[in-house]
């Protein structure tokens, strides 16, 4: 190809610099709040990345990237990165309860306070000066007094340093005054509640006295302390030391401390997930569930779609505009709408395939009084494949149509010739041919069947329940919706990164094997 | 051999009546029983979304094929329940992918071009490297998005988490490798002759692209457009996860809610919402059809 003159003029240049304007500044706004979460990395590609693109469109050498840098660059951050991201994420143990990192987790785990089994009675006097600002002075049960300043509840203990200052007073008897700090008549406490409950005094290491009524007072006490020398959590209630485990401290007794912090843990997700019996069990059941559930789907819209193709091939026939226009309709229709509307009609008690069957007296035939469509495992599984064979045969259809009219005439005349009948020219010549055409597209939509999320999420959500496994199950859970479940109503993220790692593969496989699959039908028939 | 025999000689009237329609049975007669029976099991949805959405007794069970009277009600709850405000969702979901849809068509026209009509170290490689990201279904590596996307929040706060633009970036990133193959695969059947002769004429690569492939281009955009419009329209993973305010909601994570809440009493409302959702698609898509299926056969084939 030729290399084509570049232009500095017209409309295209004005294009480039209003665009590189925005960019640059959405960069110069992004800068100060990365320099102050200290998100150095972010910050450098960051800089990497708009210095790059600037080159790009000022720079006449690098046409080509002019064109493919806007949309490269969403691919690679909204694509290509998280598709990376997963991949780290299911080497990691991040879950709900390991969200954060090490340091992170002792503050919050520091943080818990328990009302102690014996708690000390205070007596807490309350002083407030003219600006408004309050202090506690406290009394404890061995006359020992603190007096400072109070901090909302919610900040935790840490830093928990006592916050008692020096102070001159009786405890037996408060002083009306400290300072410019006046002692809060009763009338004043009752008008100043709502500022006064929720705040505490940190009255020693680890203890504080926090204001639960205006004349009920508790003492609370910090649960964990941390031991940096021993890198251990110090549990002053039930008494025992939990030190620092590989992802959560874990106690003497071998309590599990929540919450843990995120560590990488190599492969061990997909050891876990292949070999362990807990998950091991489920996900093979759901895997065979989901080839089954992909491959009856596409077998059977293949057999109505072809089916109904070949009613359609018939050049004498009147209507057939309007019955193709018509069974073309369960496939414009969006299938998250279609689906839920058929969740209606197969309701088991209220809903019209149920009365309509009645009422057809299939029931009394039967001896039932009703087809629990979906509440069964079986129904449920066969109500799925129906919903999605309704949606996909249109499509099948359309396809055979097209693949029908580009099988050349003759091969069918000189078959009918050599004396063969139409039952022998379907199998031998026309479906041959056909499932050559086809064929790669069969291998497509059994992949796309394989992950068909909304069909299964939106009739059943993947009911009814299995119990009898540790991690929630249905009936008709595909793989898809079972890593969605265990991220989204379980927390487990790591785990749930490493089935889409696994559903990657799979769909992976699939498509080498369609690649390799067409190019051989390809060799033996042809390429049409 | 059925095709081949010959209708026996018939010497009364009666039985050659009896034959001929035979005769049509065998020709035609079987293709209308069985595209009857088939156009029955595709409507019999769609016929009750049409009648319920229109039958004043609203709930499941009180629901009829035929109702008893007409009402508009159905229609009417969808604009004003605040709890489940359908009509903010249709419209959310249709300007998301209407966004979408139309940056994709601008963008992937813009890469295709380069990959169709410049040459340049590594295009073949690149090409080959798109295909092959895009075995990988986006809506998988959702929990890492959701960990990218809350980032970006904590910067630029308008595309962050529950933040329509968050979506739509997100979704931008998702479709445009394989509407770049798309697009690319119809440039090449541009004559380059058309180009040629711009440039002999002084023409750069701007307006080579502007004003030769881009317009010439339409057909393909317009398969694009809505190609990715559908999808976008009924796209659920990424938008649960990534919205979580009623009020954002696209429609199919909001239709979620008359499954999650009593489904059964708000049949009428949903099919209405049903109706009013998938007409607009429906009316596109069937007269259509035949370059919607070619634009994703092709898709399917390489991508």
């Amino acid at each position: 190809m030729r290399s084509l003159p570049s232009s500095r003029e017209g409309t295209g240049f004005w294009i480039r610099l209003a665009g590189l304007a925005v960019l640059d500044a959405l960069a110069v706004w992004a800068i100060p709040t990365l320099v102050d979460t200290d998100n150095w990395l972010s910050l450098v590609i960051l800089l990497v990345g708009v210095v790059g693109i600037n080159a790009i469109y000022l720079s006449s050498r690098t046409i080509p990237l002019r064109y493919l840098a806007p949309g490269l660059v969403l691919l690679a951050v909204f694509f290509v990165y998280p598709i990376g991201y997963t991949v780290y994420l299911s080497l990691t143990n991040f879950a709900q309860t390991n969200n954060v990192n090490k340091e992170q987790a002792i503050r919050a785990l520091q943080k818990i306070t328990v009302i102690s089994d014996d708690p000390e009675e205070f007596q807490l006097t309350i002083y407030r000066n003219p600006d408004g600002a309050l202090k506690f002075l406290t009394v404890d049960e061995d006359g020992e007094v603190c007096y400072g300043v109070p901090r909302p509840q919610e900040d935790g203990f840490v830093p928990a340093q006592p916050a008692c200052e020096a102070v001159d007073v009786d405890p037996a008897a408060p002083p009306d005054t400290i300072e410019d700090f006046a002692r809060l008549r009763l009338i004043d406490l009752i008008q100043a509640e709502g500022n006064i409950t929720g705040l505490v005094l940190d009255t020693k290491q680890g203890e504080a006295v926090a204001v639960t009524a205006t004349s009920a007072l508790a003492g609370q006490v910090q649960r964990y302390r941390y031991d940096a020398a021993l890198d251990s959590l110090i549990d002053r209630i039930a008494d025992r030391t939990c030190p620092a485990g590989e992802a959560n401290f874990i106690c003497d007794d071998g309590a599990v401390l929540t919450p843990g912090w995120r560590t990488f843990v190599g492969t061990r997700n997909y050891g876990r997930a292949l070999t362990e019996r807990r998950l091991a069990a489920p996900l093979l059941r759901v895997f065979t569930w989901n080839v089954t559930y992909a491959a009856a789907v596409v077998a059977l819209q293949l057999a109505i779609g072809l089916g109904l193709a070949l009613a359609l091939h018939n050049t004498a026939m009147r209507g057939k505009k309007l019955y193709r226009s018509l069974l073309i309709l369960p496939y414009a229709i969006p299938g998250f709408i279609s689906v839920l509307i058929w969740r209606g009609l197969l309701d088991a008690d209220f809903g019209p395939v149920n009365r309509l069957l009645e009422s057809l007296g299939t029931f009394s035939v039967l001896g039932i009084d009703r087809i629990p469509w979906l509440l069964d495992g079986l129904m449920a599984k066969i109500s799925v494949i129906l919903v999605t064979v309704w949606q996909g045969f249109p499509y099948m259809m359309l396809i055979a149509m097209g693949a029908l009219q580009s099988i050349p005439n003759d091969l069918i005349e000189a078959a009918k010739v050599d004396g063969a009948n139409s039952w022998k020219i379907f199998w031998k010549v026309t479906f041959p041919m056909l499932m050559v055409i086809i064929a790669p597209l069969l291998i497509a939509s059994f992949a796309f069947n394989f992950n068909s999320f909304i069909n299964i999420f939106l009739l059943t959500s993947g009911g009814p329940a299995i119990l009898s496994y540790d991690v929630p199950l249905g009936e008709t859970d595909l793989l898809i919706t079972f890593t969605y479940t265990l991220s989204q109503n379980s927390g487990r993220f790591a785990l749930s990164a490493t089935f889409s790692i696994l559903i990657f593969f799979i769909v992976a496989t699939i498509a080498a094997f369609s690649f390799r699959y067409t190019k051989r039908l390809e060799r033996i028939y042809g390429n049409l | 051999m059925a095709t081949f025999e010959k209708p026996a000689p018939a010497p009364i009237a009666v039985q050659q009546n009896k034959a001929s329609f035979k005769v049509w049975m065998r020709r035609t007669g079987w293709r209308h029983a069985v595209l009857i029976g088939a156009a029955l099991f595709a409507l019999y949805p769609v016929v009750w979304i049409i009648s319920a959405s229109f039958n004043p007794l609203n709930t499941l069970s009180a629901s009829r094929l035929i109702p008893k009277s007409v009402t508009l009600d159905n229609f009417r709850t969808l604009f004003d329940n605040p709890l489940l405000p359908v009509g903010k969702w249709m419209w959310n979901s249709a300007w998301i992918a209407f966004v979408v849809a139309g940056i994709q068509v601008f963008l992937g026209a813009l890469a295709a071009f380069a990959f169709s009509r410049l040459d340049w170290v590594g295009r073949r490689a690149g090409l080959l490297i798109i295909l092959l990201i895009q075995i990988f279904p986006q809506f998988l590596a959702f929990v890492a998005i959701l960990l990218l996307v809350d980032g970006i929040g904590d910067v630029f706060a308008f595309a962050g988490q529950n933040t329509h633009v968050g979506l739509i970036l997100v979704y931008l990133g998702g479709s445009v490798g394989i509407n770049t193959w798309l697009m690319k695969g119809f440039m090449d059947t541009v004559p380059t002759s058309l180009d040629e002769a711009a440039v002999v004429d002084g023409a750069n690569d701007w307006q080579i692209f502007s004003r030769i492939i881009f317009p010439l281009s339409r057909p393909v955009m317009a398969v694009v457009f809505i190609i990715t419009f559908v999808f976008i329209y009924g796209e659920f993973i990424l938008a649960s996860v990534l919205l979580s305010d009623v009020n954002l909601y696209t429609l199919p994570r909001g239709l979620q809610l008359f499954v999650a809440g009593d489904y059964q009493v708000a049949w009428g409302p949903l099919a209405a919402a049903s109706l009013l959702a998938s007409l607009p698609i429906v009316l596109v898509y069937v007269p259509m059809q035949d370059q919607l299926i070619g634009g994703l056969t092709s898709g399917a084939v390489k991508g």
